[in-house]
C-alpha cells in the first residue's frame, strides 16, 4: 500500500504535463453542456486547473500528499460538486492507471477508496446543505406569512371601516345625510366628547360646518362658518396638516364660539383632502387634557381619507350621471330621427296600398279585383296594428302577468301560428325538452311576442328553407332554463352583431326594427336574459334564458 | 305603348300600381329589388322607371347612380314613403321625386310629364 501511494504520489508529481493533456483529450470527447453542469457551470478546464492546485501544484512533499489525501478523507475539500469531482477523479484514474501499469491492483484500490469517500463526504454535504437551506426557506416562509398575516388583519380593519362608510353613501344618495351619519358613527365609536365635520366654500374662503353630533349638537347655530385660516380648524384647512392641541384651553388658535366649549380641553383636527386640494376638515373634541394620541390622528386620517374618497365619488357620480342624460338625450334624439323616417316608411307604405286599392275598388268593383283587394288590404291593416303595438310596447311597456307555463306546448303553439303555410318553403322544425321540465312562470302573451319574434327572424334568414331546430335544457347547477333556438340561415355578419339589439336597426326594408329590442326587454323583464350566437357557417342561435322556477324558490 | 319598370320591394303596392298603370294604358314590369332592376334596365331598357327608395340591399339612391351610369337618358321618378329623402342631392338626377300616397294621380301626372318630355 505504502509503495502504491508513493508510486501515485511520484507520478502525479513527475507526470503533471502528461496528466494534464490526457485530461483535455477526455474532456474534448464529454458533451461540453454535459461538463458545465457537473461544473456548476464553470469551464472544464478551469476545474482541472483548480484540481491540479490541490493535488499536483501544492504538493512539494511527501508530507503535503498525506495532508491533502487526509483532507479528501475527512471530507474537508469541497471545492468541486460531488459529481464533478467523482467524474474527475475517474478520469484521473484512468489516465494514472496507465502509468502505473505494474501495480494496477493497489493503485485502483485506493482510488476506489478515495472515490467512495469523497463520494460520501458530498452526498452528506449536499443533503445537510439542503435540509439546512430548506429550514431556512420554511423560516423566511413562516415569517413572510405572519407579515402577511399582518398586513391582510390591517387591511380587513381598514375595509371595515371603508364599508361601513361605502354602505352609508351607498344606502343614501343625500350627500347631507351620508355626513350626519358619518360624523354619529365616529363620534359613538370612539366616544369622542364632540364630533364636527366642516366643508370649505371655495368662493367666500370660508369653512362651513356640515354635520355634528356629541355634547355641542344644540350650540353650534345651523350653518356655523368660520374663516379659513382662524382658529383651529382654520389652520388645518389652511396647512393641509392635522392639529393635535392636547392643551387647547392655552392654545393661541382657538376660538370659542360659545361659553360651554369653555369645558373642551383637548382638540384634534383632520384634513380631508385628495391629492390636490382640501375639501374640509374632521374636528374631534375631548373634556380631557392630553384626551388625544397618535392612534387617534392616525385613525382619523384613515377615515378622512375615505370621507375624501365618498365625496370625490359623490362628485364623480353626479358628473357621469349628467353625462349619462346628455348621451341618453341625444340618443334618442337620433332614435327619434331614425324613428320618423321608419316610421313614416312602415305607415305610408300601408296606407298607400289600403287606399290606392279601395280607390281602384270604387272605379271598378270588378269580382276578381274585389278578391285581391280585400286580402291585400286585411293583411295591410295587420302589418299596421303590428307597427303600433311594436311602438307601443317598447315606449311603455306592459306589466307582467306571470303564470306558470308549460315551455314546449306554448313553444309549438307559436311555431304553427307563425310557421303557418311555411311548409312549403321547406323548412323542417324539430324541438327537443327534458322531461322533466318544471313549469316556468312567464306571461303567455308577452313572452308569446318574444317568440314569434325570434321565429320570424329565423324564417326570413331561410327564404329558401332550412332547418328550425328548438332545444330547451335544464342545465346541471345554473339557475335559468335555456331555450335555443337555431336556424340555417346565413347568420349575422360580424359587422352589424354590436347593433342588432338596438333599436330601429334592422337589415330589412319593412318592420319598426324594434322586434329584437322588445324581444330582449320583455325577456330582461322576466328576469332572463336574451342573447345570440352566429356563425357565417352555420345560421344563428338565439338563446334565451329564463329564471329556473325550482332554484328560484331557494332564494 | 309605353313601358314602365317599376321597382319596390312592397309587394302589395307594387301589385296595386302594375294593376293601376296598366289601367292607364302602359306595359307594366315589376322587380321588387335594386340589383333585379339593374338587370333588367341592361337587358331590356323601358321608357321609365319608377324606382323605391328603401329596399333591401342596395337601395334606391345607390341604384339611381348605377342606372344612369348604364343609361343617363333613362326617365327615372323616385317614388318613396319618406319626404327627406329629397335633401339628399344624390336624389337631384331623378326625372321626378313622388312621395307614395293612395292617391296615384301625383305619380300619374309626374308619369305622363317625363314621358312627354315636359319635366316636372
Amino acid at each position: 500500500m505504502k509503495n502504491t501511494e508513493q508510486n501515485l504520489y511520484h507520478v502525479l508529481t513527475t507526470q503533471r504535463a502528461s496528466l494534464l493533456s490526457e485530461w483535455q483529450r477526455l474532456v474534448r470527447h464529454t458533451s461540453v453542456l454535459q461538463l458545465r453542469e457537473d461544473f456548476d457551470g464553470r469551464a472544464p478546464d478551469d476545474v482541472l486547473e483548480e484540481f491540479f492546485d490541490l493535488i499536483v501544484t501544492q504538493i512539494t512533499t511527501k508530507q503535503e500528499y498525506h495532508l491533502l489525501r487526509q483532507r479528501i478523507f475527512s471530507g474537508e475539500i469541497n471545492a468541486f460538486s460531488p459529481d464533478a469531482a467523482c467524474r474527475l477523479l475517474i478520469a484521473l484514474k484512468k489516465t494514472v492507471l496507465k502509468h502505473l501499469k505494474n501495480s494496477t491492483h493497489n493503485a485502483e484500490a485506493i482510488f476506489d477508496e478515495i472515490l467512495l469517500r469523497i463520494s460520501a463526504y458530498y452526498h452528506e454535504m449536499r443533503y445537510r446543505n439542503l435540509a439546512q437551506s430548506q429550514s431556512q426557506n420554511l423560516r423566511q416562509r413562516n415569517i413572510e406569512i405572519a407579515r402577511l398575516l399582518a398586513v391582510e388583519k390591517q387591511r380587513a380593519a381598514h375595509l371595515t371601516t371603508n364599508n361601513r362608510i361605502a354602505q352609508m353613501a351607498l344606502s343614501t344618495l343625500d350627500p347631507d345625510e351620508i355626513f350626519r351619519r358619518i360624523v354619529h358613527e365616529v363620534q359613538q365609536s370612539f366616544n369622542y366628547q364632540h364630533v364636527s365635520l366642516y366643508f370649505v366654500e371655495t368662493h367666500s374662503n370660508q369653512m362651513i360646518m356640515k354635520a355634528r353630533a356629541g355634547v355641542y349638537e344644540k350650540h353650534f347655530p345651523e350653518g356655523y362658518r368660520q374663516n379659513v385660516g382662524e382658529g383651529i380648524v382654520g389652520h388645518v384647512v389652511a396647512s393641509g396638516n392635522p392639529i393635535m392641541a392636547n392643551d387647547v384651553g392655552n392654545d393661541p388658535r382657538r376660538i370659542i364660539a360659545f361659553p360651554q366649549e369653555k369645558n373642551t380641553r383637548a382638540e384634534l383636527c383632520v384634513p380631508i383632502k385628495t391629492a390636490d386640494r382640501v375639501l374640509g376638515a374632521l374636528d374631534v373634541l375631548s373634556r380631557k387634557k392630553n384626551g388625544f394620541n397618535w392612534t387617534d390622528v392616525q385613525s382619523l386620517t384613515v377615515l378622512t381619507d375615505q370621507l375624501a374618497w365618498v365625496i370625490h365619488n359623490a362628485h364623480l357620480f353626479q358628473e357621469t350621471r349628467e353625462l349619462q342624460d346628455e348621451l341618453v338625450q341625444s340618443e334618442r334624439l337620433s332614435v327619434i330621427g331614425e324613428m320618423s323616417a321608419r316610421i313614416a316608411h312602415e305607415i305610408r307604405n300601408p296606407l298607400a296600398t289600403i287606399g290606392g286599392f279601395a280607390r281602384s275598388l270604387q272605379r271598378a268593383p270588378t269580382p276578381d279585383r274585389i278578391d285581391t283587394a280585400s286580402r291585400i288590404i286585411s293583411c295591410e291593416v295587420t302589418r299596421l296594428e303590428e307597427l303600433l303595438t311594436d311602438i307601443l310596447n317598447y315606449t311603455r311597456p306592459r306589466e307582467l302577468e306571470l303564470e306558470p307555463v308549460n315551455l314546449p306546448d306554448l313553444i309549438t303553439d307559436v311555431y304553427h301560428q307563425v310557421g303557418e303555410g311555411l311548409e312549403d318553403r321547406g323548412i323542417a322544425y324539430r324541438q327537443n325538452a327534458p322531461s322533466d321540465l318544471p313549469e316556468t312562470p312567464v306571461d303567455p302573451a308577452q313572452f308569446k311576442q318574444v317568440l314569434i319574434n325570434v321565429f320570424k327572424n329565423a324564417f326570413q334568414a331561410m327564404p329558401n328553407g332550412g332547418k328550425l331546430h328548438v332545444h330547451i335544457r335544464k342545465k346541471e347547477n345554473q339557475p335559468h332554463i335555456e331555450i335555443e333556438i337555431r336556424d340555417t340561415g346565413p347568420g349575422i355578419p360580424a359587422e352589424i352583431q354590436d347593433e342588432i339589439f338596438k333599436p330601429y336597426f334592422t337589415t330589412k326594408t319593412t318592420g319598426t326594427g324594434l322586434g329584437l329590442v322588445i324581444s330582449k326587454q320583455i325577456v330582461e323583464r322576466h328576469g332572463g336574459t336574451l342573447s345570440f350566437a352566429s356563425h357565417s357557417d352555420s345560421g344563428t342561435s338565439i338563446f334565451i334564458h329564463l329564471p329556473d322556477p325550482s332554484s328560484r324558490k331557494t332564494l | 305603348m309605353k313601358n314602365i319598370l317599376i321597382a319596390d320591394d312592397d309587394q302589395n303596392l307594387a301589385l296595386l300600381y302594375e294593376q293601376e298603370l296598366t289601367d292607364e294604358g302602359y306595359r307594366v314590369d315589376v322587380v321588387h329589388d335594386a340589383q333585379t332592376a339593374i338587370e333588367r334596365i341592361k337587358e331590356n331598357p323601358p321608357d321609365l322607371l319608377i324606382l323605391d327608395i328603401r329596399m333591401p340591399g342596395m337601395d334606391g339612391i345607390e341604384a339611381l347612380n348605377h342606372i344612369l351610369g348604364i343609361n343617363n337618358q333613362l326617365p327615372v321618378i323616385l317614388n318613396t314613403a319618406y319626404s327627406n329623402h329629397k335633401d339628399n342631392y344624390l336624389t337631384w338626377s331623378a326625372n321626378a321625386y313622388v312621395v307614395k300616397s293612395s292617391d296615384l294621380s301625383k305619380l300619374k301626372t309626374a308619369i305622363n310629364d317625363v314621358l312627354t318630355g315636359e319635366r316636372s
